[in-house]
């Protein structure tokens, strides 16, 4: 798997990143991907849009901004069909490795889940997530950067 | 583009309309006039398309414009405001998008880049319950008597 700056060619397909049966927290950050992270990614700096591809095919997208001493995940999104083949911690982890090339100083990375979102309770415990605390169905969970 | 003749309508019509319900045919009429079939929905897409090539093509000098009015932006007026670096680099990526959409006969890649890149009102998120449970136990107090005398709305006969 690799990470590239999202392209404006790419924002048709992630329209396809979330199903119409996909409950509201899958929808969510399926929308902000396409609405509003291209929005913010043509201002920079400090806010990224990236689409993760595996042999050229594209299997995600990811928005992640500075946000203050922390790195916070906007949104994260695999295709329907590559949900099932473990690429979400492969994923995490390569943004990880970008975001220590771009702030060595920064020392952790925050997201938020809804609380019924297994698959990414799941991506989270596999590169070690703590959970940090919880608002309304949404919980924030950190790992910290080595 | 397959090509036909004016007497194939008739004696080989299933193919001719079979071939054209996948792609445009050409049917070349007894005096050499040559006409095109094709899906209504090519053609629509066509004709959006060939809009959208327009818009690209009739805005390129104002985005390089820094004075340049809304009205030389035609449907794209809203990058009007952005800095001459930003329009560029959205005329650039308008020009992907739209090299895409024409190998593809089909809009959406543009539609999909236009519609991400029109800046959007996004309302702040009013969550009910969060606004009350802010509230302490007088303000409470206070809101439900106002609400309890609160009189339901005269309807108005239309």
């Amino acid at each position: 798997m690799n990470l590239r700056p999202a392209r404006a060619t790419d924002l048709y397909l992630f329209d396809q990143l979330s199903d119409p049966d996909d409950p509201d927290w899958v929808r969510q950050p399926a929308r902000f991907l396409v609405s509003v992270a291209w929005s913010w990614h043509l201002d920079g700096p400090g806010r990224y849009f990236m689409a993760a591809e595996i042999e050229g095919d594209l299997v995600g997208a990811i928005a992640y901004e500075r946000q203050g001493a922390v790195w916070f995940i906007n949104a994260i999104c695999l295709f329907p069909e590559h949900r099932q083949h473990h690429h979400g911690p492969t994923l995490l982890t390569l943004v990880f490795d970008e975001m220590q090339r771009l702030g060595p100083t920064i020392s952790a990375v925050h997201w938020r889940r809804h609380t019924a979102n297994e698959p990414m309770r799941a991506v989270g415990e596999a590169v070690g997530a703590t959970e940090l605390s919880t608002h309304g169905p949404y919980i924030t969970v950190a790992v910290p950067l080595a | 583009m397959e090509l036909f003749t004016a007497s194939d309508l008739s004696r080989r019509r299933r193919e001719v309309l079979d071939a054209a319900r996948h792609h445009a045919v050409l049917i070349r009429d007894t005096d050499g006039l040559m006409l095109r079939v094709a899906p209504a929905a090519t053609s629509q897409a066509e004709s959006r398309l060939r809009d959208l090539t327009q818009l690209l093509l009739s805005t390129r000098a104002a985005v390089h414009d820094a004075d340049a009015s809304p009205a030389e932006f035609a449907d794209l007026a809203w990058i009007a405001d952005w800095p001459v670096e930003r329009r560029v680099r959205f005329h650039d990526d308008f020009a992907d998008t739209l090299a895409l959409a024409l190998s593809l006969v089909n809009p959406a890649p543009v539609e999909a880049f236009l519609d991400a890149a029109r800046p959007k009102l996004t309302p702040p998120e009013f969550d009910a319950q969060a606004v009350w449970d802010d509230l302490d136990d007088k303000e409470k107090a206070l809101l439900t008597t106002r609400i309890g005398q609160m009189r339901p709305r005269r309807r108005v006969p239309v």
